[in-house]
C-alpha cells in the first residue's frame, strides 16, 4: 500500500493484510541498498499467521520517494511517522543489518510502541571500511558485487532456493543494481555512512525493555555474530537463534528465519 | 581494492544446490542452477522448449494483445507463433532481425513482448540483443531471447539487454533426444515501472486471482515474472518437466562448458575448410569474417558461436542429396545437441551441420570425401 509519511509518498507491503489498529502488526525493516521483497517469505508466512504486516521501503529504496535519509536516527524517526500515519499503535519491529539499527533507535524513542524487537544480522558499532565506503562512492556495481559475495555463505547455495527456482545471491545481486537504477544517487553510499555513524547503539541498547530477539547468521562475514557480542550483552534478557547462513539470513533460510520469528512473536502473548 | 570474485562456469554447473545433506529434488536443483549459469534470478523447467515459449508469451500475452518476433525463431515456434496462439487471440508480427526501423514499426499499444533467436537453424543471423533490446526497452517492453543454440556458456544474453531466455534441452543435456525446456528470469526488466507508465503487465502488478490475488511484483521486485510465469502459467498449462529428464540435463550441465568449447572449436575448423572448398558456393557461420553479423558475433559470442554450420553446394539441392547420401561420420538426423555430429538438409539445397565431438580430422576427412562424391554425380 501507498501511504502519506511526512508529506512524502511511501510504499508497504502488507502481503494481502489491510493493517488496522488494534490488531497485532509486524513491521519489517530492510537494511541498505535493499527494499521490502527481501522479507517476503516471512511477511506472508505471518501474514497467514493472523498478524498485520508492513515490510516498509525506506526513503528513496525502491517505491518510496526520496530522497534516502542521511542517518539511523531519521529513519527511526521516519518508521514512528509512518506508524502513526497507518494508525498503528503497537508493533514487533524486525529489522535486518542496516534496519536493526533502525529499529534498535526507533524502540529507544517510543518504548512503549513496541511489543517486541528482532534484530538480524545485527551488530553494534557497525563499522564499514574506508575501502568500501570509497568504492561505494565511486563505482557502485563494483560495491554491490562485492557485498553480494561477502553477504552470502555461498554463492553456489547447497541447497535449493525458496521460492522455488530462485537463485539467491543472483536475486540479491538484481536487486541491489535495481535500487541503484530506481535511485541513481549514491544510495548504497548514503546507507553505508549511515551505518558507519550511527553512535547511539549503545544506549539505545541498554534502554531497551520489550522481549528482544537477536537472529545471526553462523557464517556472517558482514556483521558476524563474534563483533555482537557487546551488543547482545547490553540486552541482557534477549534470546539469540543463530542459523546456519551469511548475512542475507531472510532470502538465504527463510524457512529458518520465518520459524524463529514465528516463535519469538508467539511468546509475545 | 580488488574485490571478491564470482566463480566460473562450471564451478557454477557443478556445485550450485548441489551440496545438500539429502539429495535434493533434481527439478528445483535444475532451475536454480540454470538461473545461475545464465546470471539470472530464476528459472523454471518446462516440458519442452516449445513449452518454455509458450510460458513466456502467455504469461505476459492475452487475447487482444501481441508480440514482436524475429523471422528466425525455429520452425515450431514459428507455428505457435503465426497459428497456434492466433486462435487464442494473441497476435504475431514477424520482423527481418536486422532490421531496427522494422522492430520498431511493429511496436503497438497491445504489444507485450519482443523475441527472437540469438542463433538460428540456418545460421543465418546473430540477434543484436543490446540494440534489440534497447528498442524493446524504450518502448517498456521486455526482450525474449531463444539461446538454444547458443547456451549460457556462449551467450551472456542478461548481460547484453536480454530480459528472459528459453532453452531447449539438446545441448543443456547434451543429448539429442533429451526432453525438456528451460525459461529463465533475468530480473532486469521494471515491469512496475512499465505498468505505472503504460499500463501494460497487469497480471504481474494487479492481484491475480489465479493465485489467490497475490500480487507478484508487490512480492518480488526483480523475480516477478519467474513467480507469475510457475503460480499461474505453469499451473493453469501443466507443461512441468519430470524428474527424470532434469536429472539428465542437470548431468548434462556439468560438461556443457567443456562440450561447447569442442562443439564450437570443431564447427569453426569445419566451416574455414567448408570455406575453401571449391565444391562449397556459400558458408554461413558466425565466426567467419564473412558472415554478415560477424562483428556482433565476436562482441556478444566471445568463447565460440556454437555448433551448427550452413552451407550450400555447387550444384544444388540434387548436390546436396549426394552429399548427404556420401556422409560416413555425420549422421542423418535433425536433432541438435547430442555428442555425433549431424547433416540434413532443406528443400533449397541448404546443408545444416550440427558439429558434434568427434576428432575434427575425422569430420573433415568425411566432408571432403562426400563433397568430391557429390560433385562427381553431378
Amino acid at each position: 500500500m501507498l501511504i502519506d509519511v511526512n508529506g512524502k509518498t511511501a510504499y508497504v507491503y502488507t502481503a494481502g493484510t489491510t493493517p488496522a489498529a488494534g490488531n497485532s502488526a509486524i513491521v519489517f525493516i530492510h537494511g541498505a541498498q535493499n527494499d521490502h521483497s527481501v522479507w517476503t517469505a516471512q511477511a506472508r508466512a505471518l501474514a497467514r499467521q493472523g498478524h498485520d504486516v508492513l515490510a516498509v521501503d525506506l526513503p528513496g529504496h525502491g517505491r518510496s520517494a526520496g530522497p534516502a535519509l542521511a542517518t539511523v536516527e531519521e529513519m527511526a524517526a521516519w518508521l514512528l511517522a509512518l506508524l502513526d500515519a497507518a494508525g498503528i499503535e503497537r508493533a514487533v519491529l524486525a529489522g535486518h543489518s542496516m534496519g536493526s539499527l533502525i529499529a534498535l533507535d526507533a524502540t529507544s524513542r517510543a518504548p512503549a510502541r513496541v511489543r517486541g524487537l528482532a534484530l538480524l544480522g545485527s551488530t553494534w558499532p557497525m563499522p564499514v571500511s574506508d575501502a568500501l565506503l570509497e568504492t561505494a562512492r565511486t563505482d557502485e556495481p563494483a560495491a554491490i558485487d562485492m557485498v553480494n559475495l561477502w553477504s552470502h555463505a555461498g554463492i553456489a547455495p547447497a541447497a535449493p532456493g525458496s521460492p522455488q527456482g530462485v537463485w539467491v545471491p543472483g536475486a540479491s545481486r538484481r536487486l541491489m543494481q535495481r535500487l541503484s537504477q530506481l535511485n541513481p544517487a549514491q544510495l548504497f553510499h548514503t546507507d553505508f555512512v549511515a551505518c558507519n555513524t550511527y553512535a547511539n547503539g549503545g544506549t539505545a541498547a541498554s534502554a531497551v525493555t520489550c522481549p528482544t530477539l537477536f537472529v545471526q547468521g553462523r557464517h556472517d562475514v558482514m556483521t558476524p555474530p563474534r563483533t555482537a557480542r557487546a551488543l547482545v550483552a547490553a540486552i541482557p534478557h534477549a534470546q539469540v537463534a543463530a542459523i546456519d547462513c551469511g548475512h542475507a539470513l531472510m532470502t538465504e533460510q527463510p524457512d529458518a528465519v520465518t520459524a524463529a520469528l514465528s516463535d519469538f512473536v508467539r511468546g509475545l502473548d | 581494492m580488488s574485490g571478491p570474485r564470482y566463480p566460473g562456469f562450471t564451478t557454477l554447473a557443478l556445485h550450485t544446490a548441489a551440496g545438500a545433506p539429502v539429495a535434493p529434488p533434481a527439478v528445483a536443483t535444475l532451475e536454480e542452477r540454470i538461473a545461475a549459469l545464465e546470471g539470472g534470478v530464476a528459472g523454471i523447467a518446462t516440458a519442452s522448449g516449445q513449452a518454455a515459449l509458450h510460458l513466456a508469451v502467455a504469461t505476459l500475452a492475452s487475447a487482444g494483445h501481441h508480440v514482436v518476433v524475429a523471422r528466425n525463431l525455429r520452425g515450431d515456434a514459428h507455428a505457435l507463433l503465426a497459428h497456434g496462439l492466433e486462435r487464442f487471440g494473441v497476435t504475431t508480427t514477424f520482423v527481418d532481425p536486422r532490421d531496427p526501423d522494422a522492430w520498431r514499426a511493429a511496436i503497438r499499444p497491445a504489444t507485450r513482448l519482443l523475441a527472437g533467436a540469438a542463433l538460428d537453424d540456418a545460421c543465418a543471423h546473430v540477434l543484436d540483443i543490446p540494440r534489440v533490446g534497447a528498442i524493446a526497452h524504450e518502448h517498456d517492453l521486455p526482450l525474449l531471447v531463444d539461446a538454444t543454440l547458443a547456451t549460457p556458456w556462449c551467450l551472456a544474453s542478461f548481460d547484453h539487454g536480454a530480459d528472459l531466455v528459453f532453452h531447449g534441452a539438446g545441448f543443456l543435456a547434451g543429448q539429442a533426444c533429451a526432453g525438456g525446456g528451460l525459461l529463465v528470469d533475468g530480473g532486469t526488466f521494471d515491469w512496475a515501472g512499465a505498468h505505472a507508465r503504460t499500463g501494460r503487465f497487469a497480471e504481474l502488478c494487479e492481484p491475480d486471482p489465479r493465485a489467490d490475488g497475490r500480487v507478484f511484483a508487490e512480492e518480488s521486485t526483480v523475480g516477478a515474472f519467474a513467480l507469475c510465469a510457475r503460480h499461474a502459467g505453469l499451473r493453469d498449462f501443466g507443461a512441468t518437466l519430470g524428474a527424470h529428464d532434469a536429472a539428465v540435463m542437470l548431468q548434462g550441465l556439468e560438461t556443457l562448458g567443456v562440450r561447447m568449447a569442442r562443439h564450437g572449436a570443431g564447427a569453426h575448423t569445419v566451416a574455414e575448410a567448408l570455406a575453401a572448398h571449391p565444391a562449397v558456393a556459400g558458408v554461413a557461420y558466425p565466426a567467419l569474417a564473412s558472415h554478415p553479423d560477424h562483428a556482433i558475433a565476436q562482441r556478444l559470442l566471445p568463447r565460440g558461436c556454437g555448433a551448427v554450420v550452413a552451407f550450400t553446394l555447387r550444384g544444388g539441392h540434387a548436390a546436396a542429396v549426394r552429399f548427404l547420401d556420401a556422409l560416413k561420420v555425420f549422421g542423418r538426423a535433425a536433432d541438435c545437441g547430442g555428442a555425433r555430429s549431424q547433416a540434413t538438409a532443406d528443400g533449397a539445397g541448404t546443408v545444416r551441420l550440427v558439429v558434434g565431438l568427434e576428432d575434427a580430422d575425422d569430420l573433415l576427412d568425411d566432408l571432403a570425401r562426400a563433397l568430391k562424391l557429390a560433385q562427381k554425380g553431378a
